[in-house]
C-alpha cells in the first residue's frame, strides 16, 4: 500500500470523524483497515503467484505483470473502496450536508497532499517518476522517496492533525456549553416570564402571549406554549424535530395571594443540526488552512531544502559525467551555502589535483618522448632483455635497422636469435658468468647477415627484478676499414720489400757492366804500360814483338769490346728503368675497354708467330672492364708473349684466355701449356731483369715487371700458379671501380 | 797443391768480362790450378753432378766461386744443390758477386757458403781482393774426397 493512499484513507477518516457522530469514525477506520488489509496482503501473493509462474523467457512479461497489474488492481480497488465510503456517507446521511464536507475534505486532501505540487515541481526538478528503466543517478526513484517531500508531509500531517485534535475538542465543548446555553436560556425565560407575570391576575392573560412570543424570540426558541398543549397558549410552530424543554414557572393565581404553576414549554432545533452546519464550516476552513499552510511550506522547502539539494545533486551529476568545471552557485549562509561552499572547495581541490596530474602525466609522457626519441635518435644498438627468459623487452631504432626487422617483430623474441647467435642459447652473461664489455661479437640480422658490432651488457634492477641492457655499435665498417687497412700496409709493406730488392737488384745490376769497364780499362792501361814498355826498349826485339803482339791484337780489342758491352749494358739498363719509370709516371686514362674487342686484335699481330709454333688460342667470355686501353693492350700482349714464347718445343701449344667477374673485381687468366716454371723461380718471375729457365729465345728480362707496374697502377693484382713441364697460369685482376694508383705502390713508381 | 790430385776451380760466372778479368787476376795472384768456368747455374750443376766425365764420384778436388745472379739456376739454387747434396757438401764455395746485400748475405752464409767476397767496383780493389782469394787458396786445405 502506497503511501498516497494510506493519506488518502486517512484524511477519509479524519473526515469521517468530523462530519458524522462517532459511529462513523469507527466506520472509517474499519474502512481503512480492510483496505491495508486486502492491499497489503494482495500485492506479495499476486506477485509471489506470478513469480512462481514465470518463465525464464517470459521473465521480463512477468515482471511487467507484477509491477504493472497489481497496482492497476490496487487503484481499482482504491477507487471502488473509496466511493463505496463516500457514497455510504452521502447516502446514510442528508446529502445537502455532503457538499460543503466535500469541498471541506478535497482542501484538506490538497493541503495534506501539499506536496503535490512540490512533487511535481521536484519532477520537473529532475526526479523522475515511477519509470523501471531509469538511469540508477537520476535521483529518486519516485518523488515520494524524495526527503523533501516526506518533510512537508509529516509536517502537514502534524498540523492537519493537531488542527482536527483541536477543533473536535472545540466542537465537543461547544455542543455541550450549548446544550448548558439552551437550558440556561429557558431558565432566563422562565424568569422573565415569571417576572412579566407577577402581580398580573391571571384575566388579565392578554399580555401573556404578547411577553411570551417577544422572549422566546429572544432566547431563539423556534416555538413555546405556556400551559398545557391543549389548553394553554401557544406561539409559533415547532419543527418536526424539535426538541422541548419544559420549565415550571409560579404565577399570581386567580385568587390575589394565591400562586398557581404554569409549565412553560419551549421548543428549539436539535443541537446536532446546528452542529453539523458548525461542523462542516469548521472543516472548510480547517481544509482551506491546511492547503494554504501545505502550499507554504512546499514553498518554503522547495526554496530552502529541495532547490539547493537539487543543484547540490545536478552538481554532483554533473561531476560524476565528468564536467569538472560545474560549480555551485553559493547565495546562502545556512548549512546549505556552507555544503556547497566546501564542494566546491573539494572541486577546485580535485581540479587543482587533476590538473597537477595531468601536468606530471604530460611531463612523463614528454620524458618518455625524449627519451624514446635520444634512444632513437643514438647512433648504437640498444636492447632490454629479461635475463629469466632471454626475451627482447625492448629494441631501439638502430638496432631495429641493423637487424633489418620491425620492432614489433624483435620483442618478445629470444636475444640469441640476433645477438650472440654463435652461443645458441648458452647466454654468456647468465650460463657462463663472463662480462660482456666492448667485445667485438657478431650479430645475426633477420635476413640472416652477420655484422661485427662491438657489445657491451651492463645489469640494472628494474621492478623488483633484474635486466640485461645491451648496447652495440657497428664495427663492420670499421672492419673493413681495418682489414683494407691491413691490406693496404701488407701491401705496402711488399711494396716497399720490393722496392728494396729492386733497389739493390738495380745497383748489382748496374754495378757488374761497372765492374767490367773498370777492369778492363784497369787491363787496358796495364797493356798500354806494358807496350810503352817494350816499344820504349832501344830496340824492339823479336821477343819483344812476341808479347806485344798479342797485346795490340788480342788484349786490347778484346778489353775495349768488353768496355763498349759493358756501357751498352748500363745503357740498356738505364733505358729499361727509365721505361719502367715512365709506365709509374704516365697518366692513366680509364675507359670502358671491351676484352672482346681487345684480345682478337692482339692475336692478330701474333698470327704469325702462332702459325709458325703452331699454336691455338681458345678465348672464353670475355667483359668489358674500365682501364687504360694502352695499358691492357701492354699487360695481355706481354701475357701472350711470353706464354707464345716459352711453349714446349715439340708439343702443339695451347693458350686460353678467360675472364671472371666477381662483386668487386674482374680476374682475367692467361693460361698455356709451355713449359712452366719452378717453384724457386716464382719470387723472381717479376723482378727486373731477370730471365729464367732456358735462355733459348731473346728477352730483356723486362716484360713482366712491366705488366707487374701496369696491373698495380690500375689497382689489380697479378700472381702466377704454375707446374714445371705442364704449363703457368697468369692471372691479373682489374677493380671495377678504377683506382689510379690505388693501395698497390707499382714497382719503380717511386724512383 | 801438396795434394796428389790439385785442387780445381769452378768459376760460375755469367759475365763473360767477370770471368776474365777473375781469371786473370788468379793467375796473377800465382794461382796454377785449373779454371773450369761456366756461365750459367744450370751448366755449373751439369759439371757438378753429371755422369761421364765429369761423374760427381770421379770429380777432382774442387772449389767453387760462385756468382749469386746467374740466368737458368741462380747462385743460391747451385750452393743449396751443392750443400744439401752428401757427395759435394764438403766443397768450399766462395761466393763472388758484385750485391753487398745484407739479406743476401747472411742468406748465403745460412745456405753454407764458406766465404762471402764482394766483387768492388774499383779495378785496384777489385785486383787486390781476387789476389787475396788466390793467395787464401794457396793456403787453405781443400779435402779430398777420394
Amino acid at each position: 500500500m502506497n503511501e498516497r493512499t494510506s493519506r488518502l484513507l486517512m484524511g477519509i477518516a479524519l473526515i469521517a470523524s468530523l462530519a458524522f457522530e462517532w459511529s462513523d469514525v469507527i466506520l472509517a477506520f474499519i474502512g481503512v483497515l480492510l483496505f491495508e488489509g486486502v492491499t497489503n496482503w494482495r500485492v506479495p501473493v499476486v506477485l509471489s503467484r506470478l513469480r512462481a509462474g514465470g518463465t525464464p523467457q517470459g521473465r521480463g512479461s512477468v515482471r511487467d505483470v507484477a509491477t504493472r497489474i497489481p497496482f492497476d488492481v490496487e487503484r481499482a480497488l482504491r477507487l471502488i473502496i473509496g466511493g463505496l465510503l463516500l457514497l455510504s456517507a452521502v447516502v446514510l446521511r442528508d446529502a445537502l450536508w455532503f457538499f460543503p464536507w466535500f469541498i471541506g475534505f478535497a482542501l484538506t486532501i490538497a493541503g495534506i497532499t501539499g506536496v503535490c505540487p512540490m512533487a511535481l515541481a521536484l519532477k520537473k526538478l529532475g526526479f523522475r517518476s515511477e519509470d523501471p528503466g531509469a538511469e540508477p543517478h537520476e535521483l529518486t526513484r519516485t518523488w515520494q522517496e524524495s526527503i523533501a517531500v516526506k518533510i512537508t508531509a509529516v509536517v502537514v500531517y502534524a498540523v492537519v492533525l493537531v488542527a482536527f485534535v483541536i477543533t473536535v475538542i472545540s466542537l465537543w465543548e461547544g455542543e455541550r456549553r450549548m446544550r448548558g446555553e439552551y437550558a440556561e436560556r429557558a431558565d432566563h425565560l422562565a424568569y422573565a416570564l415569571a417576572t412579566d407575570l407577577h402581580g398580573r391576575a391571571r384575566s388579565a392573560g392578554g399580555a401573556g402571549p404578547f411577553s411570551l412570543d417577544d422572549h422566546a424570540r429572544q432566547y431563539g426558541f423556534s416555538a413555546a406554549t405556556v400551559g398545557t398543549p391543549a389548553e394553554g397558549v401557544r406561539i409559533g410552530t415547532p419543527g418536526p424535530n424539535d426538541v422541548a424543554v419544559t420549565r415550571l414557572v409560579a404565577r399570581e393565581g386567580r385568587d390575589a395571594g394565591m400562586q398557581e404553576t404554569v409549565a412553560v414549554t419551549l421548543f428549539h432545533r436539535p443541537l446536532a443540526e446546528q452542529f453539523r452546519s458548525r461542523r462542516a464550516t469548521v472543516v472548510l476552513w480547517t481544509g482551506g488552512a491546511a492547503l494554504l499552510f501545505g502550499l507554504f511550506l512546499t514553498w518554503v522547502i522547495l526554496k530552502f531544502i529541495a532547490r539547493p539539494i537539487h543543484g547540490l545533486v545536478a552538481a554532483t551529476q554533473a561531476v560524476a559525467a565528468g564536467n569538472l568545471a560545474v560549480r555551485v552557485e553559493i547565495g546562502r549562509a545556512d548549512e546549505f551555502g556552507i555544503l556547497a561552499r566546501f564542494f566546491n572547495r573539494m572541486l577546485d581541490q580535485v581540479v587543482q589535483e587533476l590538473t597537477e596530474r595531468k601536468r606530471t602525466e604530460e611531463e612523463l609522457r614528454r620524458s618518455e618522448e625524449q627519451l624514446q626519441a635520444i634512444l632513437d635518435s643514438i647512433h648504437a644498438g640498444i636492447m632490454l632483455i629479461d635475463p629469466a627468459t632471454h626475451e627482447i623487452e625492448y629494441v631501439n631504432a638502430f638496432a631495429a635497422s641493423l637487424i633489418g626487422a620491425p620492432k614489433a617483430a624483435i620483442v618478445g623474441r629470444v636475444c640469441h636469435r640476433f645477438v650472440c647467435p654463435s652461443q645458441q642459447g648458452r647466454c654468456p652473461i647468465t650460463d657462463r658468468c663472463e662480462t660482456v664489455d666492448n667485445s667485438e661479437r657478431v650479430l645475426l640480422t633477420a635476413q640472416g647477415e652477420r655484422i661485427a658490432v662491438v657489445k657491451s651488457v651492463v645489469s640494472i634492477p628494474y621492478k623488483g627484478t633484474t635486466r640485461l641492457i645491451e648496447s652495440f655499435i657497428n664495427i663492420s665498417d670499421r672492419k673493413r676499414a681495418e682489414e683494407n687497412l691491413e691490406r693496404y700496409a701488407a701491401e705496402l709493406r711488399e711494396s716497399n720489400e720490393e722496392l728494396k730488392s729492386f733497389v739493390y737488384s738495380a745497383a748489382h745490376d748496374l754495378r757488374a757492366p761497372l765492374v767490367n769497364i773498370r777492369g778492363f780499362a784497369g787491363e787496358l792501361a796495364a797493356s798500354l804500360r806494358q807496350v810503352d814498355g817494350l816499344c820504349t826498349a832501344p830496340e824492339l826485339t823479336a821477343e819483344a814483338r812476341e808479347t806485344l803482339l798479342p797485346i795490340l791484337r788480342r788484349d786490347v780489342p778484346a778489353a775495349v769490346d768488353f768496355i763498349d758491352s759493358s756501357v751498352k749494358r748500363v745503357d740498356t739498363l738505364i733505358n729499361a728503368m727509365l721505361k719502367l719509370s715512365r709506365i709509374g709516371h704516365r697518366t692513366l686514362h680509364p675507359e670502358p675497354v671491351d676484352l672482346a674487342d681487345l684480345v682478337p686484335g692482339l692475336l692478330q699481330s701474333f698470327g704469325h708467330q702462332m702459325a709458325q709454333e703452331n699454336v691455338t688460342v681458345t678465348c672464353g667470355s670475355l667483359p668489358a672492364v674500365v682501364a687504360d686501353r694502352a695499358a691492357m693492350e701492354q699487360i695481355l700482349g706481354n701475357l701472350l708473349d711470353n706464354a707464345v714464347k716459352y711453349l714446349n718445343r715439340g708439343s702443339a701449344g695451347r693458350v686460353e684466355i678467360s675472364a671472371e667477374r666477381t662483386e668487386t673485381e674482374t680476374i682475367v687468366t692467361v693460361r698455356d701449356n709451355g713449359r712452366g716454371i719452378s717453384g724457386d723461380d716464382m719470387t723472381k718471375l717479376f723482378k727486373m731483369f731477370r730471365r729464367l729457365g732456358v735462355q733459348d729465345v731473346p728477352g730483356e728480362g723486362m716484360g713482366l715487371a712491366y705488366v707487374k707496374a701496369l696491373v698495380r697502377r690500375q689497382g689489380g693484382r697479378i700472381w702466377c700458379e704454375s707446374e714445371p713441364g705442364k704449363g703457368s697460369a697468369f692471372a691479373f685482376t682489374i677493380p671495377h671501380e678504377f683506382r689510379q694508383d690505388g693501395p698497390s705502390v707499382a714497382a719503380g713508381r717511386e724512383r | 797443391m801438396n795434394d796428389q790430385r790439385p785442387v780445381t776451380i769452378l768459376l760460375v760466372e755469367d759475365d763473360p768480362g767477370h770471368a776474365v778479368l777473375i781469371e786473370k787476376n788468379l793467375r796473377r795472384a800465382g794461382i796454377e790450378n785449373g779454371i773450369v768456368s761456366v756461365g750459367d747455374g744450370q751448366r755449373a750443376m751439369d759439371f757438378l753432378f753429371s755422369e761421364g766425365a765429369f761423374a760427381v764420384d770421379r770429380l777432382p778436388p774442387l772449389l767453387v766461386l760462385l756468382d749469386l745472379n746467374l740466368p737458368v739456376l741462380d747462385g743460391y739454387q747451385v750452393l743449396k744443390a751443392i750443400k744439401s747434396d752428401s757427395r759435394t757438401k764438403h766443397v768450399p764455395v766462395i761466393i763472388l758477386t758484385t750485391t753487398d746485400n745484407p739479406q743476401e748475405v747472411g742468406r748465403c752464409y745460412e745456405l753454407g757458403c764458406n766465404a762471402y767476397v764482394t766483387k768492388p767496383v774499383e779495378y785496384d780493389r777489385f785486383s787486390t781482393a781476387i789476389k787475396t782469394i788466390g793467395e787464401f787458396l794457396t793456403i787453405i786445405k781443400v779435402p779430398a774426397k777420394s
